[in-house]
């Protein structure tokens, strides 16, 4: 095996630090897009040799963990408004099923089963307040 | 208070009674303002009612405030008003939280006159002679409804309370049924269903009715349940419809922002019974509502065939519905709302200063202010 690619000591605990920022809140380190590898205030900084900057198969990862990452997001916003426009057109509480009823009548290639728009609706509290037990309106 | 008294009070502003309400009540039940096309709907529903033998689901679709619960009232008063039409009308709300088709059952028995069913079904009783034929005419699911409406006609306080409460489909204990001579109460759909079916064959066999119209408010409510939940009340709903016996008309009214979603949640068996157009009450819009007003103040006007106003001016009239549909419309409460503000500060000034000197800003503001709403819910 090249030494030169084998990551330096403290790696693994990095390497799952940096790709949790790629996959759930789409950073990556700056490097990764500049290729100008200036490691201060990296949380990478000190592994030697780093993987980010020696090894472009692990990069492609990084970039394809925040792509799924941005894909999703984006996917959730839509889906969210979709909701939201939902609810601002009918005015009163709805109970999920319903939501999901009119959501998947509205576009059903954004939502692919009620149970996906129950977790939009449960797992976004600062857009949908939950009245009573499965019943939402708008915040 | 008299007719006159009425008219003096209101005089002073050209009026035989005050126009502007915020909720239904009896009074105000006959007029119908604007929305032609609705009126003319509702209309030719009602003499098809009386005309034709086979029953009916209609719904009413509208707005918040747009007047459903008033449309409602107008159909019932239209029937209590013209009793040689032979309709019974009934007027009951959805409840707010349900398990089954049983609490719609008990928000319709409540508001049924069960001392008038009982009347009716004695008259039937006593036509048919024996109780095994009223069974078998009326309630062959569930005798011992026979038994409790008999009860209602006891000189025992207590057991006529019992036979009324069990009517409505609330439980009774043991020892009240014994005492009734009852075996077991109303619990599920088939229960409810067979209930009510016996008390349209009632109403269908009287001297006095030939129809039962029930208007049930509120039914977004059961979007508010699991679809389980409104499964079983749907099919309730379906399954009493298609048991009895073409005397039965079905109002449901339902408020919703906007007509597509509204026919979207709707089950598909119940839409297949509906019969078609929905009463539709959508937003008004700047004209709608300038011959909403327009006809509100006529109907209540002096001299209701002279076209005017009064109190108001045209222009303010114009410039307060202008500035009250500006963007997507608005409901016949509003209007109602800020109208009524309106002309308390005219009536105000007429009483107590002699004349009415409201300016146009002052008019827009007072709306504004009666239609502010510090909760920041419609309702």
């Amino acid at each position: 095996m090249d030494d030169t690619l084998t990551p330096g000591s403290g790696w693994p605990s990095t390497q799952a630090h940096i790709e949790h920022a790629a996959a759930f809140a789409g950073v990556l380190p700056p490097c990764a897009l500049s290729q100008a590898f200036e490691c201060d205030g990296c949380s990478a900084e000190g592994i030697d040799p780093c993987p980010i900057g020696t090894d472009p198969d692990y990069l492609s990862y990084l970039l394809h963990l925040r792509d799924l990452f941005l894909r999703q997001s984006t996917k959730r916003a839509s889906q969210i408004k979709v909701l939201q426009q939902i609810f601002r057109r009918h005015k009163l509480p709805l109970h999920w099923q319903f939501a999901a009823l009119l959501a998947i009548r509205e576009d059903a290639s954004l939502f692919q089963s009620p149970d996906s728009v129950r977790g939009i609706l449960y797992f976004n509290p600062q857009v949908f307040t939950m009245i009573r037990d499965g019943v939402f309106v708008l915040r | 208070m008299s007719e006159s008294g009425v008219n003096s009070k209101w005089e002073h502003l050209g009026l035989t009674r005050w126009p502007f309400y915020k909720t239904v009540d009896h009074s105000s039940a006959p007029i119908w303002a604007g929305r032609q096309q609705a009126k003319q709907l509702t209309d030719r529903f009602m003499w098809e009612w009386v005309r034709q033998d086979r029953n009916y689901i209609h719904l009413v679709w509208g707005d918040l405030g747009a007047g459903k619960s008033h449309t409602l009232s107008y159909i019932r008063h239209h029937f209590v008003q013209h009793p040689d039409l032979r309709v019974l009308p009934v007027r009951a709300v959805m409840p707010k939280e349900f398990s089954g088709f049983l609490e719609v059952y008990q928000a319709i028995m409540s508001a049924i006159d069960l001392d008038e069913i009982a009347e009716l079904f004695y008259h039937l009783y006593r036509a048919l002679g024996t109780k095994k034929a009223a069974v078998r005419d009326a309630f062959p699911y569930i005798p011992d409804a026979v038994e409790a409406l008999l009860q209602l006609r006891s000189d025992l306080d207590s057991k006529k309370r019992w036979a009324e409460t069990w009517l409505r489909g609330v439980r009774l204990t043991r020892s009240q049924m014994d005492s009734l001579g009852i075996s077991r109460g109303v619990k599920d759909t088939n229960d409810c269903v067979a209930m009510l079916t016996g008390v349209v064959a009632i109403v269908a066999a009287s001297q006095k009715y030939d129809r039962i119209l029930v208007m049930l408010d509120e039914c977004q409510r059961t979007w508010e349940a699991k679809r389980s939940i409104t499964q079983k009340i749907d099919v309730g709903l379906q399954n009493w419809h298609d048991e009895t016996s073409n005397r039965l008309t079905l109002v449901l009214a339902y408020k919703s922002g906007q007509m597509r979603d509204f026919l979207n949640l709707l089950n598909p068996d119940v839409k297949d019974r509906v019969t078609l157009p929905v009463i539709s009450l959508p937003l008004l819009d700047s004209q709608d509502a300038l011959e909403f007003v327009r006809s509100v103040l006529q109907q209540c006007s002096l001299q209701p065939q002279a076209p005017s106003w009064q109190p108001f001016g045209e222009d303010m009239v114009k410039s307060v519905v202008r500035h009250l549909t500006a963007g997507h419309g608005t409901t016949p409460r509003h209007l109602m709302t800020a109208f009524h503000a309106i002309l308390t500060q005219y009536d105000r000034q007429i009483v107590s200063e002699g004349q009415c000197n409201l300016t146009l800003q002052e008019a827009l503001a007072i709306a504004d202010d009666a239609l502010s709403d510090p909760f920041g819910e419609d309702e």
